[in-house]
């Protein structure tokens, strides 16, 4: 009995454990294959901040790269170029998307080959002083 | 009443000014995205070019009779040339054999300083076999790049080591004679590569 009830407070410790991370969530992470020879990377996810809160993500951090950075795009005249930003406004309760052409996380110095179907380990670091893991497929984006 | 008359018809007026504003804004931007590709009275002059590749010289003279799908950009660039690369591969590849026997893609670094020639053949053959990098010295890619009406610059990256390349976002379609005959911008569809690559194979 003394065993079920424990059991029971383990589930739901963990349960509590879990939910605390759901706050904040990171969806659909991955890294398009670099091409042969590339020496930098860059994740897109979607990342979705279900608190009443807004928070920043002020930096990212992974073992296959060097150096990780903020990036987002500007357009202008036609012309396009990355620039890199401090943080990232993750707005309360909304998705706050990292994708081509707009915000992506730059992988700068990458240790190994990336190849379709590995997985790069992602360290969200939050203005709430709060980190987060989160996992980035790596995929052949020419398919 | 009529003074509340006349004030309620000149908001309805203002709504109704703003209502037809914001229509037709929408419908300039939608149709400008959706632009056939051979609107040709806004489009540069564009024009035929000699490059190097690591195969030696590429003259677009000698691609007559063929579809050129030309993007400038350089391999250091993270984000929206591999984007743009694999969706000009994957479209190249959704066409028919005969078709894709008729196009071909040209992928003009705008850093020769960086990119080798070896090192263009080895990353535009990646996204496709029938793309080739190609590059010339500063002159050349900036009288180039003007005739096709776009520019390009270095950017210091604040934090980062190096710089980037501010370049054009967009990939110039040139039909068999060698005219401009539109431009596929960045993030468009596959269906859309595939109507503006067949629109010129059907003007040529």
């Amino acid at each position: 009995m003394i065993m079920r009830w424990m059991s029971l407070a383990i589930v739901l410790f963990t349960a509590a454990l879990a939910l605390a991370h759901v706050q904040l969530e990171v969806r659909d992470a991955y890294v398009p294959q670099p091409p042969p020879g590339q020496t930098m990377g860059v994740v897109f996810m979607t990342v979705r901040n279900r608190t009443s809160n807004a928070l920043s993500l002020l930096g990212v951090r992974s073992d296959v790269a060097s150096k990780c950075e903020l990036h987002t795009h500007v357009h202008a005249d036609g012309r396009m170029r990355m620039e890199a930003v401090r943080s990232v406004l993750l707005p309360a309760g909304r998705d706050t998307e990292f994708r081509p052409g707009g915000l992506h996380v730059m992988l700068f110095g990458l240790k190994r080959a990336l190849r379709s179907g590995d997985q790069v380990p992602l360290t969200l670091e939050l203005s709430d002083g709060t980190t987060l893991r989160a996992v980035a497929n790596v995929r052949d984006t020419r398919r | 009443m009529d003074r509340t008359l006349s004030r309620r018809i000149g908001a309805m007026l203002i709504a109704l000014a703003l209502a037809l504003a914001t229509s037709s804004v929408v419908m300039w931007m939608v149709l400008s995205r959706h632009a056939p590709s051979g609107s040709a009275s806004a489009l540069p002059e564009g024009g035929d070019f000699v490059l190097q590749s690591a195969a030696g010289p590429v003259d677009s003279r000698a691609f007559r009779g063929q579809v050129i799908l030309l993007y400038f950009g350089y391999t250091f660039c993270p984000d929206i040339c591999p984007s743009t690369l694999s969706d000009m591969g994957k479209a190249i590849r959704s066409l028919s054999a005969e078709e894709q026997a008729l196009v071909r893609g040209v992928f003009v670094s705008v850093d020769p300083e960086r990119d080798s020639l070896a090192r263009l053949h080895e990353y535009a053959a990646y996204f496709d076999p029938r793309i080739t990098g190609a590059s010339g010295d500063e002159q050349e890619l900036m009288s180039l790049l003007s005739r096709y009406g776009a520019t390009y610059r270095r950017v210091p990256l604040e934090d980062s080591e190096g710089y980037a390349v501010e370049h054009p976002g967009s990939v110039y379609v040139l039909d068999a004679r060698g005219q401009l005959r539109g431009r596929i911008t960045h993030g468009s569809t596959q269906p859309e590569w595939q109507r503006a690559i067949r629109g010129a194979l059907a003007d040529g």
